[in-house]
């Protein structure tokens, strides 16, 4: 019993934990916080629906091409929405109403092209499981742990071994510094939601077919950004432990205190962390010029 | 050039102002239809929602996602003490207003945060405060909500039973909110609030109390909340958990955002604009939303200080142009 709730929160902490290094990634980068970052996982889930149910692709395959789309999008709304306000006055509650605006559009795009309807996977990731030492593993909840682990250790390994990564951790440490020793910031920016768009979207794409598909899931936006403050807000490491630790809290909160009451306590977990320990289990990462 | 003439050349305005208002009321009360009366009261409880966000939002520089949770739990009070406890409309409206500001002291401590944790926060606690609506059935009545809520009446003397009555109760109001506002605004505190939104640091050098300054800011707008809440319920006679969503705080806070942050004015004939365009609206409920956010998004690109804002940058350009 124990074992089987740690499994499934497991991977959905992991979800969580893709979410929040795009929010921890796009605030170290650009000192953004984008209230769409969740509809990014929302249109992760619908359209990876759409590739799995209606074009029939593999599910793999579907995720890979939604972190494709959904990371271009992530791109041309940061282009769109927030880059022209950054240029004018880089006023942080100005980019936070837009990215609401955003947040709208999108939502309601999602119901005109897919209903209001819930949506389920035509297939589980995987079926069956395996029992071992009296605790049933089901081959869904490890794959979903297996490629989340799979992102995480690849976006680590690009992050921390490559020129690209280097440059994007020059920028998110000191962009003016960056610019001065010829690194093109809007660039490194653009790259920095490809890649947060990516992950949301893959999150979502793993999300849906344990629960479903909807419009309405954008919601766990909030509980990326729970996890990354709760890991501390720009720390990659923390927003990673941060997922983990939420999805823990939740499961076992909600079925020993009250499932009905499930989502309050993420929620509650946010509101706690920033009145007592804002800058979260790692300690905040900021910019130098923030 | 401007600069000197335009306060009193605004006050002068003042007397024309008040007129106007009051002819409009009375014109209101005249004419027959009572769809309009009915329209107009649900308007000045959202232009009074839109006014108290202000203050949270132009002045103490706070993204509050969190106002309608407020409105809500102000009607809820409300509702409760009237309907199961018997209370006067006279203690239930305060009792509503104090119980708003109480639970605003939770989150209140937040406003001296950077803006991304208040958003959220407030995000978050709207989220929560809805589900409660939504989900204890016990208090609120879950999603049947509660109904039978009686209408107001002063010490049984003068009961606001129809739509024109409350029409005039909620002008009163309103009037009595705005001026409220304005002395806020204008004075110490005011001078506080518009030295941070300029220049936080320098103002807490020069002394001012900036995260104290913002917390005030957010109990006293939440306080407005919740007597709004309360009007509403009374009003309504019928309160359920749906007006008090997520999507409606954004709503007022566009309303904001398109009156232009930090005036009062510009609060009210946002709120009242978006009102109107809503209803216009009402055939395209789908596409509303999107045509919502592709404003805001504009808006913040091109006119960050909204419609207030650029009538106040025409003003001084045509004067600049006069002068030269």
């Amino acid at each position: 019993m124990l074992v089987s709730i740690f499994l499934s929160a497991l991977a959905v902490g992991c979800i969580y934990s893709l979410i929040a290094i795009g929010f921890s990634l796009i605030y170290r980068a650009s000192g953004i916080l984008d209230f769409s970052q969740g509809e990014m996982t929302m249109l992760g889930a619908l359209l990876g629906w759409s590739l799995v149910s209606r074009a029939s692709f593999p599910y793999l395959a579907a995720m890979a091409g939604v972190m494709v789309l959904v990371g271009v999008l992530s791109v041309l709304k940061q282009r769109i929405a927030y880059q022209p306000i950054r240029t004018r006055s880089n006023s942080p509650v100005l980019i936070i109403i837009s990215s609401i605006g955003l947040l709208m559009i999108l939502n309601q795009t999602a119901v005109l092209l897919w209903g209001a309807e819930p949506l389920q996977y035509p297939a589980q990731i995987a079926e069956g499981g395996r029992r071992l030492g009296g605790v049933w593993f089901p081959m869904q909840t490890l794959w979903i742990i297996g490629i989340a682990a799979v992102l995480m250790l690849v976006f680590h390994l690009v992050f921390h071994r490559t020129q690209f990564g280097r440059m994007m951790r020059a920028v998110a440490d000191d962009p003016l510094m960056s610019r001065l020793v010829g690194i093109n910031v809007n660039h490194s920016v653009g790259v920095t939601f490809l890649v947060a768009g990516a992950l949301a979207a893959a999150a979502g794409a793993l999300y849906a077919p344990i629960y479903y598909a909807s419009y309405e899931i954008g919601i766990i936006g909030v509980k990326g950004f729970a996890a990354a403050i709760l890991g501390g807000y720009g720390n990659i490491v923390g927003a990673m432990i941060g997922g983990i630790i939420l999805g823990q809290v939740e499961a076992f909160g909600s079925t020993y205190i009250s499932s009905a009451y499930r989502d309050v306590l993420a929620y509650t977990l946010l509101i706690l962390v920033l009145l007592l320990r804002p800058q979260g289990i790692l300690g905040e990462r900021r910019r130098s010029d923030a | 050039m401007m600069e000197p003439t335009r306060p009193s050349a605004s006050r002068n305005w003042k007397p024309f102002t008040v007129f106007g208002l009051l002819l409009i009321l009375l014109i209101l009360l005249l004419q027959p239809s009572l769809y309009a009366v009915t329209m107009v009261n649900y308007a000045l409880i959202t232009v009074s929602l839109a006014v108290s966000l202000q203050l949270i939002f132009g002045f103490a520089g706070q993204v509050s996602l969190a106002h309608a949770a407020f409105f809500g739990i102000g009607a809820y009070v409300s509702a409760i003490l009237s309907v199961r406890y018997g209370w006067p409309f006279l203690l239930a409206l305060p009792a509503a207003g104090l119980a708003a500001s109480l639970v605003s002291l939770l989150l209140a401590p937040l406003g001296r945060l950077r803006e991304h944790y208040f958003a959220m926060a407030t995000l978050a606690f709207g989220l929560i405060t809805y589900r409660f609506f939504a989900s204890w059935q016990e208090i609120t009545g879950g999603w049947l909500g509660i109904g039978n809520i009686p209408k107001p009446s002063f010490f049984g003397l003068l009961p606001i039973g129809s739509a024109r009555a409350f029409l005039v109760l909620l002008a009163a109001a309103l009037a009595v909110q705005y001026v409220f506002m304005n002395r806020l605004t204008s004075g110490r505190l005011g001078r506080n609030f518009r030295s941070i939104r300029d220049d936080e640091v320098a103002a807490a050098s020069l002394g001012i109390p900036v995260g104290r300054s913002k917390m005030q800011a957010v109990i006293l707008g939440c306080f407005w909340a919740g007597l709004a809440g309360s009007l509403m319920a009374h009003l309504n006679g019928f309160i359920s958990p749906e007006p008090f969503s997520f999507w409606y705080s954004v709503l007022l806070a566009l309303m904001v955002v398109v009156g232009g942050l930090g005036s009062f004015p510009g609060a009210a004939l946002g709120s009242m604009g978006l009102t109107l365009v809503n209803e216009g609206l009402k055939e395209t409920v789908l596409l509303r939303p999107i045509l919502y956010g592709a404003l805001i998004v504009i808006l913040m690109i091109y006119l960050p200080e909204g419609l207030a804002g650029g009538y106040q940058r025409l003003l001084g350009r045509r004067g600049r142009g006069r002068g030269g």
